[in-house]
């Protein structure tokens, strides 16, 4: 090897299609303690930890071979002594000697890795910090009351999208069957802009229902509501709705005391 | 429905002949890994190549995290690509974890495959001490996982500029529309962890198609030791030791994977 990069600040390597090494430089070897006739023929699978191996043939060489190299892809070697030497990698294929020889160049990167642990660990953070916001949206969100026996309330707060849609129903179906109602009041009073697609997914969630065999009161319809209920020509038969809560629940209540007549 | 099916997985059919061919990849890449190896087949199959969903060019807002938790989920794209396309008598040619999801999905539909062709395969990636060595422990899944957390750190801001920066060189802006990964990182996550984590030992003898077992040769991912726990544990199977070194033969000794699945199908009176 050229005496230039044989100790330039920079490691060197290349290794065949098949895996086996055919040069290192004085540098790489130093970095990880090792001698050149460790090395040379030796899969280059040798130079990472057991988790950088899989790395290596899932992600590192099929980006070689599909698109002749790789640019600055982050792998963790294997030091002399156990340690990990975090390096970043540069590799391109090329033709040399009649086969295909892939030559990469390693940056140590050990700074930078604090640097990206701290990153990594705080997107980590952030992560969790959103999936308990979710969850805790989702639970506050579909909340099911029983505000008499048999008789279910779901008020819908804020806006109704698809997949808020979904959650209500789902959540009012189950307390259905678990707490044995006869009753659903929806109550839209504190939702916000029910569109034409919010008042189809509303329509649904009471279909569903009543085909658990409960009767829906839709309440807390306002004039916008009413408007695009027209509109959008929408079928309310089979659902009872009411100006207010109060005057739903009173609907409610009368139900349950004769027994089952609206 | 069908052309749903075909666009989520982005499939792609080619070749001619009686039967199909399926080639699935593995984990990490897209059907491009097969770009060596399918064309060799076209003349006497139907060539059919797909993504998982969540990898290459399928369509993401497919990816259901509960579905592509188990491998199962997994499978159930290979159903619905070979029942999209009306296929039968497949011959499954999959690599790595896609040898698990081609037995998965021939335990639940075997009249939809005629053989299954595994490429370095394996039912369980860990080591269960004392009898089953797997290869890796947990805390070396734990580093992978690290390790790609770290290289998306750096894809995103390296992949970005190319297409902005290059106009003169539209290759590069087409190279990067068939970019060979998934480059969402919660769902290469996700794929890396079913992957790496399931154990599917207890489903080997439930396996109702006789199958190829392509082992490598010095194969870290799916070691000698592996090639012959299933040898010994899966029904009908066949096994073949490759001089192929490495995980990915299809990749890095195209010819001899071409060779040895003729061999097979030749040997099984399969064309």
């Amino acid at each position: 090897m050229d005496e230039l990069l044989d100790n330039a600040p920079c490691g060197f390597l290349a290794f065949a299609d098949d895996g086996a090494i055919l040069a290192v430089n004085a540098t790489l070897l130093g970095w990880l303690g090792r001698d050149a006739c460790d090395l040379l023929g030796r899969h280059v699978e040798a130079l990472f930890q057991p988790g950088g191996r899989i790395f290596y043939q899932t992600h590192f060489f099929p980006l070689l071979r599909l698109h002749g190299r790789a640019e600055e892809i982050y792998l963790s070697l294997l030091g002399a002594g156990g340690e990990d030497v975090p390096v970043l990698v540069n590799a391109a294929r090329r033709e040399r000697g009649g086969s295909q020889v892939n030559d990469c160049v390693f940056v140590p990167m050990r700074q930078r890795r604090r640097f990206e642990d701290e990153i990594l660990s705080a997107k980590r953070e952030a992560e969790e910090a959103n999936r308990a916001k979710d969850a805790l949206i989702e639970e506050l969100s579909t909340p099911v009351i029983t505000v008499w026996q048999g008789v279910l309330l779901g008020p819908v707060v804020g806006s109704l999208g698809r997949e808020r849609a979904d959650l209500m129903t789902a959540a009012l179906l189950r307390a259905v069957v678990a707490r044995q109602a006869r009753v659903v009041i929806l109550d839209v009073t504190g939702a916000r802009r029910m569109d034409a697609d919010a008042v189809n997914h509303l329509t649904r969630a009471a279909a569903a229902v009543r085909l658990m065999g409960a009767e829906c009161v839709l309440t807390g319809i306002g004039a916008d509501v009413a408007r695009t209920l027209v509109r959008a020509g929408t079928e309310l038969t089979g659902t009872q709705v009411r100006r207010t809560l109060a005057d739903g629940l009173a609907l409610a209540m009368r139900f349950i005391s004769t027994n089952g007549h609206l | 429905m069908p052309e749903d099916i075909l666009r989520r997985n982005n499939v792609k059919v080619s070749g001619r002949g009686p039967r199909a061919i399926v080639f699935a990849h593995g984990f990490g890449c897209d059907q491009n890994m097969w770009r060596f190896v399918a064309p060799a087949f076209g003349d006497d199959f139907r060539v059919v190549l797909f993504d998982y969903v969540g990898s290459g060019k399928s369509d993401l807002r497919a990816f259901d995290p509960r579905k592509y938790s188990t491998l199962e989920g997994y499978a159930g794209d290979v159903l619905d690509v070979c029942r999209a396309l009306r296929l039968s008598g497949v011959v499954f040619v999959g690599h790595s974890v896609s040898g698990v999801i081609g037995l998965l999905a021939s335990i639940k539909e075997p009249g939809l495959f005629e053989r299954l062709i595994l490429v370095g395969p394996s039912p369980c990636y860990v080591n269960d001490p004392p009898d089953y060595r797997g290869g890796f422990e947990r805390a070396d899944i734990e580093g992978l996982l690290d390790l790609m957390d770290k290289n998306y750190i750096g894809w995103a801001s390296f992949l970005a500029p190319v297409v902005t920066k290059n106009p003169e060189r539209p290759e590069l802006a087409r190279e990067l529309e068939e970019s060979f990964c998934s480059t969402d990182p919660r769902v290469a996550r996700r794929f890396a962890e079913t992957t790496f984590l399931s154990d599917n030992r207890g489903d080997l003898p439930r396996a109702r198609v006789r199958s190829l077992i392509m082992q490598c040769s010095e194969d870290a991912i799916a070691p000698a030791e592996v090639g012959e726990y299933l040898s010994r544990n899966l029904p009908g199977s066949t096994f073949r030791q490759l001089e192929a070194t490495g995980h990915c033969p299809h990749m890095s000794h195209p010819e001899e994977t071409v060779r040895v699945i003729k061999e097979y199908l030749e040997a099984e009176g399969i064309s």
